[in-house]
């Protein structure tokens, strides 16, 4: 058989025979699972993975330690629901990492050693509490590194504070001394195979039932609709759907705002790499808190919805009762991935606002103070034609002449015009603060 | 290497049949070349194997292996006698026309309990493995059902095998691997069914009680390879268990072996005849642990002859009774035509169906001919 035994890349296991010995292949590196030390080479300081460059390096000699990256992307290892995987939390963090606990928010983040004092991301609270990390989390597999630096982060939010006239004139000046906390925040890649039979009482016209028929149905769509109203009847029909999601991402953190996460533009999972404690050094990254059931469930949730809606397109007509349907998951399986994020707070006043900028493509979003004396003057500066129109409207109709009744109209649809941008200009505004 | 097997001289060592019985003796068929051991009220009757021969004691020039192997396992005779009686009795009325021997009484009269010799062999096996060992595990997946507006989740669990390559080293003593002894072992099989191995149980000389034991004809050396076979099966099962896997596939090794020791397990069967239309021996074997029976039937070409001829007979009976009333008629008497037609008639009748017995007889010999080559 093989020339030395045991062959390379083999260890001896557990026997449960007398007299047989059983070797399996080594299992893969489980990269992190001991403790790392991030040093210098030259001068023994701490090194840490710089997002500018995406490497190691030095803050007190300058030692730069080029990046070892392999880019396997939507091939990344997926796991699938085993009963243990989805009973057991394993593994936990590979670097030596504490958890913190912030006082203020509750929110848990995981951080280096040296990392004893921090300013949580999230709240920008500087009182937080050390706790044990738990080791009963599933360890992340793949990361997507960081791809823009937090010089990016101040252009784009320079710009993003400025393109709003509700904004105060004084926060541009934010941009330049906000600070960037670059974290990588849980998440959950779900595929599953969703195969569904429906069936369904459909409204429809005799017109619509001769066209569905009809070889040519959609040459005759347009007329024969018009032709079948008033002839109607509810028709069981029923169906199959079978479709494939892929890579749907649920966040494994609570602690961050959907509505933010969701104007983040998502990730290109095409530039996933396989997880190592190097891309963690010096950087922060949250454990999740959404458990992979709780995610799943959710991830099911969005699923089977969208099976829903296919299968109701599927029917003749959108008009149906009695709908019902039986929904089969297969091929499911999931991934544990971290996902680059920048964290800002900036304290405006005595409110304390949110930015995050996406760490792969820069897009961003957050929270904006509003500032409501300039929204309300300008407002009423708005009122003013409505006004002045009513005014000389009055003023024509008192001496009767006919041509108040112009004005008359043009002050109702100035008042019309004016409540309309009210409206429009309060819901941003309000979007703004609220993020 | 496989030892080499314990041929003795009849004449140099005669001490091992004691291991049978301490006054049974050794006899030969002259027909089918079998070595017998069998108790003294069993001597020189006819070979229980192929019938065809009286047993007789053995020649010290004899130059037939005798293979001395003692027995240590023998699967014991479990049918019951009226299982036996029913089984016989349903095999001799099976036949229309059967021979004059072939009844239930004598086929009964003449069963003989034989066991057939089957190698067991025990071996130190050395050596490398590997294979892709299978390990069952559950997933969890859902179904959901939609109706009234509320989604109703089901949650399953699905068995799946995920499959490990797995190697390693094998130093294991193996036990009472068998192989088969006889070169008819392969027939006898196919002609009553596989034997239950697992019902095998140590051979003590109690088992053998009025039986006659055949002594194996094929050398050990001719069964190791068939040996080997179990052996490996074996492993491949051993290996599963060592690596606490649930399935197996690709199992590979290269084995060394070393310390084989060759006994003998004793395999239960009944055996009987009845003589043909010409005398010849038919053998019936019945399965010892199944009774289920084989036997080649033969019509008795002598009765159907026998038939023919009575009817024949009487067909030259109805011939000269449909003549005298031909002739009858010629002298001018009356109503003998209806006569005549209804005599002629039955002799044309008779004359056709005295064929029948003649060719259902060569009919059924022929069909059993062909059964008994394809078996």
């Amino acid at each position: 058989m093989s020339e030395s035994f045991p062959p390379t890349g083999f260890v001896k296991t557990k026997s449960a025979m007398p007299g047989i010995e059983v070797y399996m292949p080594r299992p893969p590196e489980e990269d992190g699972r001991e403790v790392v030390d991030f040093r210098c080479p030259h001068c023994d300081g701490a090194t840490a993975y710089s997002t500018d460059d995406g490497g190691l390096t030095c803050s007190f000699c300058g030692y730069h330690e080029a990046p070892q990256v392999e880019v396997v992307g939507k091939g990344a290892q997926e796991f699938e629901f085993t009963v243990e995987t989805v009973e057991r939390s394993t593994n936990g963090w590979g670097e030596e990492r504490k958890e913190l606990v912030c006082n203020s928010c509750a929110s848990h983040i995981t951080l280096s050693t040296e990392m004893l004092s921090h300013t949580c991301p999230f709240c920008g609270s500087n009182a937080v509490v050390q706790t044990r990390a738990p080791q009963d989390v599933l360890r992340p597999r793949f990361l997507v590194p960081f791809a823009t630096t937090t010089e990016d982060c101040r252009k784009q939010t320079a710009k993003w504070l400025q393109n709003n006239w509700m904004l105060p004139k004084d926060l541009q000046s934010l941009a330049r001394t906000t600070e960037y906390t670059p974290i990588y925040i849980p998440f959950w890649t779900f595929d599953a195979r969703t195969t569904a039979s429906w069936r369904a009482e459909v409204y429809n016209t005799n017109a619509k039932r001769r066209r569905h028929s009809a070889p040519n149905w959609k040459w005759e769509r347009h007329f024969l609709l018009k032709l079948g109203d008033g002839d109607e009847v509810w028709d069981w029909e029923s169906g199959a759907v079978s479709l494939f999601t892929d890579d749907m991402l649920v966040s494994g953190s609570s602690q961050l705002s959907l509505t933010l996460l969701s104007q983040l533009g998502g990730y290109q999972l095409g530039d996933l790499v396989p997880y190592t404690a190097t891309f963690l050094a010096g950087l922060s990254a949250q454990a999740y808190e959404v458990d992979l059931e709780t995610a799943w469930e959710h991830a099911r949730r969005l699923m089977r919805a969208r099976t829903k809606e296919a299968c109701q397109k599927q029917a003749s007509a959108q008009n149906m009762r009695n709908f019902s349907m039986n929904l089969d998951f297969s091929e499911e399986s999931w991934r544990y991935i971290l996902l680059p994020l920048y964290l800002a707070t900036y304290r405006y006043g005595d409110k304390v606002f949110q930015v995050m900028v996406n760490g792969q493509t820069g897009v961003i979003a957050g929270q904006r103070p509003v500032d409501w004396r300039k929204v309300g003057w300008i407002l009423a500066g708005a009122f003013l034609p409505a006004l002045l129109f009513a005014l000389i409207a009055a003023v024509l109709l008192g001496n009767n002449d006919d041509i108040g009744v112009l004005f008359g109209l043009l002050a109702g649809l100035s008042l019309i015009r004016w409540l309309f941008f009210v409206f429009n200009t309060l819901r941003k505004a309000g979007k703004m603060a609220k993020g | 290497m496989v030892k080499l097997m314990d041929e003795v001289e009849l004449t140099q060592n005669g001490n091992w049949i004691e291991v049978w019985g301490a006054d049974w003796v050794l006899e030969g068929c002259a027909s089918c070349n079998g070595v017998f051991v069998l108790p003294p009220q069993k001597v020189s009757q006819r070979c229980p194997f192929c019938g065809q021969a009286a047993l007789a004691q053995m020649d010290p020039s004899d130059d037939r292996p005798i293979y001395t192997q003692p027995p240590e396992l023998v699967v014991p005779f479990r049918t019951a006698e009226d299982r036996l009686r029913a089984s016989v009795g349903k095999f001799a009325k099976s036949i229309w026309l059967a021979p004059a021997d072939l009844n239930e009484n004598a086929l009964l009269s003449r069963m003989q309990p034989v066991y057939l010799p089957m190698w067991l062999v025990d071996a130190q096996v050395q050596g490398e493995w590997q294979a892709e060992m299978g390990f069952d595990y559950e997933i969890v997946s859902h179904r959901e059902e939609y109706q009234h507006n509320n989604w109703q989740t089901e949650r399953v669990k699905e068995k799946r095998v995920r499959w490990e390559q797995r190697l390693g080293r094998l130093n294991r003593q193996y036990e009472n691997q068998s192989a088969p002894a006889l070169d008819e072992q392969e027939q006898v099989e196919a002609k009553i069914g596989r034997f239950n191995l697992k019902e095998a149980k140590p051979f003590q000389q109690d088992d053998l009680t009025n039986a006659i034991a055949h002594l194996p004809n094929r050398p050990p050396e001719d069964a190791w390879n068939e040996a080997v076979v179990g052996l490996k099966t074996a492993v491949t099962q051993d290996c599963r268990l060592a690596s606490e896997a649930d399935h197996t596939r690709g199992f590979k090794w290269s084995p060394q072996f070393a310390n084989q020791q060759w006994t003998q397990l004793l395999l239960p069967i009944y055996t009987s005849y009845y003589l043909d239309d010409e005398n010849q021996v038919r053998m019936v074997l019945l399965h010892g642990q199944t009774g289920k029976l084989y036997g080649v039937l033969r019509a008795s070409t002598k009765r159907a002859y026998r038939i023919t001829n009575m009817m024949l007979k009487a067909a030259s009976v109805f011939l000269g009774i449909a003549t005298v009333l031909f002739l009858v008629d010629l002298l001018g008497a009356e109503g003998a035509e209806s006569w005549i037609t209804l005599a002629l008639l039955l002799m044309v009748g008779l004359g056709v169906a005295a064929f029948l017995p003649v060719l259902y007889a060569l009919i059924v010999n022929a069909t059993q001919r062909t059964k008994e080559r394809e078996k």
